[in-house]
């Protein structure tokens, strides 16, 4: 898998204050990479530091797997914190700016993208009268110019109704899929990211404090019977000739999540009694995605 | 890439209302020097040339005004629609950001200044006479003309990435362009050398239009005019190159 964007150790200071402390991401082609934190914990700050908009304090950043970030931005396309618009031109007159800027002299793609956005009807309105859910779509129009490989996206669904959310949400699927576009985005809002995001990256007080697939995160989401047992190797092997359960997993210090037969939690425990297992603790685990961040980022 | 960057940057102007402003503002004021031109014309029996008209149209300070204006209110809109922060982010250097602004801004500027000029030179050339003067000596004067918008355009330049408000620019940058004419005297007095008061802005404007000035004067004060120009650019993109983008 080719790499689209390396950070190692990555670090931004202002003053004594560490907005992003040793970071360091790992995003592959293809990927719908989601970045999770509080506002403030510095998602943005790491966004502007790949774009080139802050210099880092510390660490290195790589773009398609070379150090020669200059020629890497170029191949991504950005929209950072609050939509950047000029207000006297209509939306296809700012996407026309952009692609007189990036040296595309075909501007057929405009009216495209503004479709593709959901703005084809906007005609000659200045942007200066857009809803804040227009202004958003424009913004991401815009950091579709150019064909980008990489799309760096801020809290793109800001804004939006739910009906634009699931656009974007659409839309973002669609260029991953069949434009092969690699996709950083962040959020606070979980229930968007988790619909589209492969991996996650957890953000909080400047640290990169997880990072898992949403396959990992699946899991650990995923309801289940929790046990403390004294001996694992011998439940285990009631679990699965008495019980006739396959989907388990055996974590440390006598730890075991069983995925099935949730609704016979007694019959479970009397099992491995019987057979002489001690089972100090027996709990029914269910955490949203929510509930599995908040606790993460270390929230009541 | 910087001719992609200077012909978005004219696109943008074209765009933005504050070029149409100053438009009808450099309109009317030539219309005013036109009608006032006539009436002393008329009450004082001077014959009005073509020439005396075009040297008129550059010799109120409102010009130099003008153009700042014209020039902050540009660059300190990017600030605050914070439309800096998506040019900034498409792998584009910034060195060809600042510079190719300010070709462009330039390239406007000295087309719409000079473009009024010329229009008073012809609408008094067919009311009354081209007039006499030297084809060396207006060029070299249109010449000077083009230094001095340039040196203007940079100075408006960096005051705005310096201060990225259009107030503080607005004020800050007038008070450059009056305040060079004493900053300039008062070199003079340090170092005893008078010939050094020519070298304010307003000073230097006027050595220019002047058919009359020396040769050698308006070559050195090309000069001088074009080193700001350097310096201002230069200062422009210092200011621009490390600052973080917010």
């Amino acid at each position: 898998m080719k790499s689209v964007l390396q950070t190692c150790s990555l670090t931004k200071k202002y003053g004594k204050e560490k907005a992003v402390n040793k970071v360091s991401l790992n995003i592959e082609k293809g990927d719908i990479y989601g970045l999770i934190g509080k506002n403030g914990a510095g998602k943005t700050t790491i966004m502007k530091m790949i774009c080139g908009l802050a210099s880092q304090s510390q660490g290195d950043i790589k773009l398609f797997g070379s150090s020669d970030l200059k020629k890497g931005r170029k191949r991504i396309g950005a929209t950072i914190e609050q939509p950047a618009l000029y207000p006297n031109m209509t939306a296809k007159e700012n996407l026309i700016y952009y692609n007189k800027l990036l040296g595309i002299t075909d501007y057929s793609n405009a009216q495209e993208i503004l479709s593709l956005v959901g703005l084809e009807d906007t005609g000659k309105k200045k942007t200066k009268s857009f809803s804040m859910g227009m202004k958003q779509r424009l913004s991401i129009a815009i950091s579709l110019i150019g064909n980008p490989d990489f799309l760096i996206l801020d809290e793109p669904t800001n804004g939006l109704d739910p009906l634009g959310i699931k656009q974007i949400r659409e839309l973002l699927l669609k260029l991953n899929y069949e434009n092969e576009i690699t996709i950083l985005i962040s959020s606070h809002i979980l229930g968007e990211l988790d619909k589209i995001a492969t991996r996650y990256g957890v953000i909080k007080n400047g640290e990169l404090i997880d990072e898992l697939s949403a396959y990992e995160l699946e899991k650990s989401c995923e309801k289940c019977i929790s046990l403390v047992v004294n001996d694992s190797e011998k439940a285990v092997s009631i679990i699965k000739n008495i019980i006739k359960s396959n989907d388990y997993e055996v974590l440390e210090n006598g730890v075991i999540n069983i995925y099935d037969f949730l609704d016979i939690p007694e019959e479970i425990n009397k099992a491995l009694v019987e057979n002489s297992v001690l089972v100090s603790n027996l709990t029914l685990k269910n955490n949203d995605i929510e509930s599995y961040f908040i606790k993460m980022m270390g929230e009541d | 890439m910087m001719m992609n960057v200077i012909s978005s940057e004219i696109y943008k102007i074209f765009k933005s209302k504050v070029f149409y402003g100053v438009l009808i503002v450099l309109l009317m004021m030539n219309a005013m020097l036109l009608i006032s031109g006539l009436s002393a014309i008329r009450s004082s029996t001077i014959l009005g040339t073509g020439i005396s008209a075009y040297q008129e149209s550059y010799h109120a300070d409102g010009i130099i005004y003008i153009i700042l204006i014209f020039v902050v209110f540009l660059i300190t809109s990017e600030y605050a629609n914070e439309t800096i922060r998506q040019m900034s982010c498409r792998g584009i250097e910034r060195w060809k950001l600042v510079l190719g602004q300010y070709i462009a801004i330039s390239l406007i500027t000295i087309v719409v200044v000079l473009g009024f000029g010329f229009i008073n030179l012809l609408l008094f050339t067919v009311l009354f006479e081209l007039g006499e003067v030297n084809i060396i000596v207006f060029i070299r004067m249109n010449l000077g003309m083009i230094c001095i918008i340039l040196a203007t355009v940079g100075l408006g330049t960096f005051v705005s990435h310096l201060s990225k408000s259009s107030g503080i620019a607005v004020i800050l940058s007038i008070i450059l362009f009056i305040g060079s004419d004493y900053i300039a005297k008062l070199f003079a007095l340090l170092t005893k050398k008078d010939i050094l008061t020519i070298y304010g802005l307003g000073n230097m404007r006027k050595i220019i239009i002047d058919f009359n000035s020396s040769p050698e004067v308006v070559v050195k004060i090309s000069m001088v005019l074009l080193l700001i120009v350097l310096a201002t650019i230069l200062g422009s993109y210092l200011l621009f190159l490390k600052r973080d983008i917010d």
